[in-house]
């Protein structure tokens, strides 16, 4: 980790709206693929991508069922995740306040 | 990592934007099975008031009762189904208020009724409509545009039969009111 908190996995666009949006759900719940598409403005290939990348990151747990006889996907983030974000937030408040780093 | 503030500003305001789409989109889904719902109780009522008129007081109040039981069915799986998910009883409050907006609307509904004595059967048909496209747009303003589209369309579509196919009030609100909630349900449903 870091030192000064900063994530590059996590501070790609996408990835970063990814993991603010599953950070926003309580505990444990998991968001449907779907809307999770829908939240972060994704097309599903683009999506699935970077899923895996936070996936093999530890940050995000996907959860594959059917519901009768259609499959389902849903994600959510894992507790090394939710330190993660916490910290790239963190970081990026400091960024914002000391006023720093080049223009 | 070497960011500037603005940069950081930017990702910051990337954050929230997703936290409010995820949001606003979770209030979607548990809305969703209340217009379905709705939409049924509508579609067999208005159908039941055009073929069976006679029909209309005993047959509204029965589905009604169903309605509000159905109601109270999907807000009992809602709850269980989030404390499962979080492991922890969840506040009863949301369910108590949701029920009492309800009844507070049919309450109104009715002295409305007792107040002004419609004569017409457009006009008992037109005013709930009107009633629940006015709440979903207020609703729409704070939980996102598909409330405010749903009750538009609801508002507009019960006007249009009033002013321009009265003789045929019912049947239009089985078809347009019943079906712009069935679709407003299946529209929130989705991603």
């Amino acid at each position: 980790m870091p030192a000064d908190g900063a994530d590059e996995i996590i501070h790609q666009p996408l990835r970063l709206r990814i993991m603010a949006a599953l950070n926003s759900l309580p505990k444990r719940e998991p968001l449907d693929f779907t809307r999770l598409r829908t939240s972060v403005k994704a097309t599903d290939g683009n999506l699935g991508a970077h899923l895996g990348t936070l996936e093999r990151a530890g940050y995000v747990e996907i959860h594959k069922d059917f519901v009768g006889k259609r499959p389902r996907t849903r994600v959510s983030i894992s507790p090394a995740g939710r330190l993660a974000f916490a910290r790239h937030v963190a970081f990026l408040r400091a960024v914002i306040d000391q006023g720093s780093g080049p223009p | 990592m070497e960011i500037s503030s603005n940069q950081a500003l930017e990702a910051l305001e990337e954050v929230q934007d997703a936290q409010r789409r995820v949001a606003t989109l979770r209030g979607y889904g548990y809305a969703a099975p209340y217009f379905l719902l709705w939409g049924c109780v509508w579609v067999v009522g208005f159908l039941g008031g055009y073929f069976l008129p006679a029909w209309q007081g005993r047959g509204w109040a029965g589905l009604d009762l169903a309605g509000f039981a159905g109601t109270v069915l999907i807000m009992r799986h809602q709850r269980s189904v989030a404390q499962r998910s979080l492991g922890v009883r969840t506040s009863s409050r949301t369910f108590w208020r949701i029920l009492a907006l309800l009844a507070t609307a049919v309450g109104f509904l009715y002295a409305t009724y007792a107040v002004f004595q419609p004569q017409r059967s457009a006009q008992f048909a037109v005013f709930p409509a009107l009633l629940c496209g006015s709440i979903y747009i207020g609703i729409g303003l704070w939980r996102g545009m598909r409330w405010v589209v749903g009750g538009v369309a609801l508002a507009a579509f019960a006007l249009l039969g009033y002013f321009l196919l009265p003789q045929y009030m019912m049947l239009w609100m089985a078809a347009a009111g019943g079906g712009t909630l069935l679709t407003t349900g299946f529209w929130l449903s989705r991603g």
